[in-house]
């Protein structure tokens, strides 16, 4: 019974892995509509790193179509091969359009293409905790950002809502203060919480995470990879 | 064992150095970092077709969930629409200072 357990937990992992390869793919195409910056119907938004030019359409599809295979292998198992497909396929990404979250997913498939995370055993561990310390890292420093931005004050929150998502209810600045104190209280919780209680800190991670993907459907992505790693905290009995 | 060993010791490095990278990224803002929604940069601005005076809409070539856009970024899109649709455009950027920038149809490269 507990191996049966034992390799749920690392299937939900490389599933909700997989999963992320999928949201993004849908981000690309419904929410950022990157196909229309490729043909030169919109302004190339967010520039890539490597200072690489667009590149045509047929890249973007390459970029898809590898997206695809990786998310194949790696909901089949085949980890390695998934994880090296997603790194070409990220460092395509990255080159066309920054994002934090692809960043994310790079270090994440870099990590499996050297190490698989592997069932229980202790010399696979340090693929394990390099990264958990990638959430931990991604958390503390977020949270650090906050509070030395303008977010501590409401100000970005109150954007977000009001310009960007153009929620149609008035809310007041007090309340965009306290919400902005608690989202950086829960970045700055969820790594202890974690640590200390996996199982609480998961359902946190989750919790917030859903939530931020409902309000924003482009960060999809980036939520199933923090959930993902979140679980990485579980014992392998726990999942 | 020993190449085990090795990539424990590689990934202890790249930690160490990546809580050095995001330290710095904390006090130099141009470096990319884990900065999700610490700030939003969402400067109001114009864009007019000089030809007509009209405005333009300018959200219709941006892609339709943005957070963040620099004067640079708006300074391209600006240039963006001069080449797209074969006009001369006025940017007006409403920050402090404001700023206002035209394009010819020989400054977009038409």
């Amino acid at each position: 019974m507990t191996a049966v357990f034992k390799k749920i937990n690392l299937n939900y992992f490389y599933n909700v892995l997989a999963l992320a390869i999928l949201a993004r793919i849908y981000s690309d195409i419904f929410v950022l509509h990157r196909w229309q910056i490729h043909t030169g119907e919109l302004f190339p938004y967010r520039q890539g790193l490597l200072f690489l030019p667009l590149l045509p359409p047929v890249f973007l599809i390459l970029e898809w179509v590898t997206s695809l295979a990786a998310c194949y292998f790696l909901a089949n198992g085949r980890v390695r091969l998934g994880a090296g497909i997603a790194v070409g396929s990220y460092f395509l990404s990255l080159s066309q359009m920054y994002q934090n979250q692809k960043v994310l997913l790079l270090i994440v498939f870099a990590t499996l293409l050297i190490k698989p995370v592997t069932r229980g055993v202790a010399q696979e561990y340090s693929t394990k905790d390099f990264l958990k310390w990638q959430i931990i890292l991604v958390y503390f420093f977020s949270a650090l950002h906050k509070i030395l931005g303008k977010f501590s004050t409401g100000e970005t929150l109150k954007d977000l809502f009001e310009k960007v998502l153009q929620f149609p209810y008035p809310i007041t600045q007090k309340i965009y203060l306290i919400a902005a104190w608690i989202v950086i209280m829960v970045e700055l919780i969820a790594p202890l919480l974690l640590l200390l209680k996996p199982r609480a800190g998961v359902v946190l991670v989750i919790a917030l995470h859903i939530g931020l993907a409902i309000v924003m459907p482009d960060i999809l992505a980036f939520s199933l990879v923090m959930i993902a790693l979140s679980m990485l905290f579980l014992k392998e009995s726990e999942a | 064992m020993a190449v085990s060993h090795f990539k424990k010791i590689l990934f202890k490095t790249i930690v160490i150095l990546q809580i050095a990278y995001l330290m710095l990224s904390l006090f130099i803002p141009p470096m990319p970092g884990w900065k999700m929604f610490a700030t939003l940069e969402l400067t109001p601005f114009n864009i007019t077709n000089l030809n007509t005076g009209l405005v333009i809409d300018a959200n219709k070539y941006m892609v339709p969930v943005y957070y963040t856009v620099s004067n640079d970024h708006l300074l391209e899109l600006a240039q963006f629409i001069c080449r797209k649709e074969k006009i001369p455009v006025k940017i007006e950027i409403l920050a402090s200072p404001k700023i206002v920038k035209e394009y010819s149809k020989n400054d977009c490269g038409i």
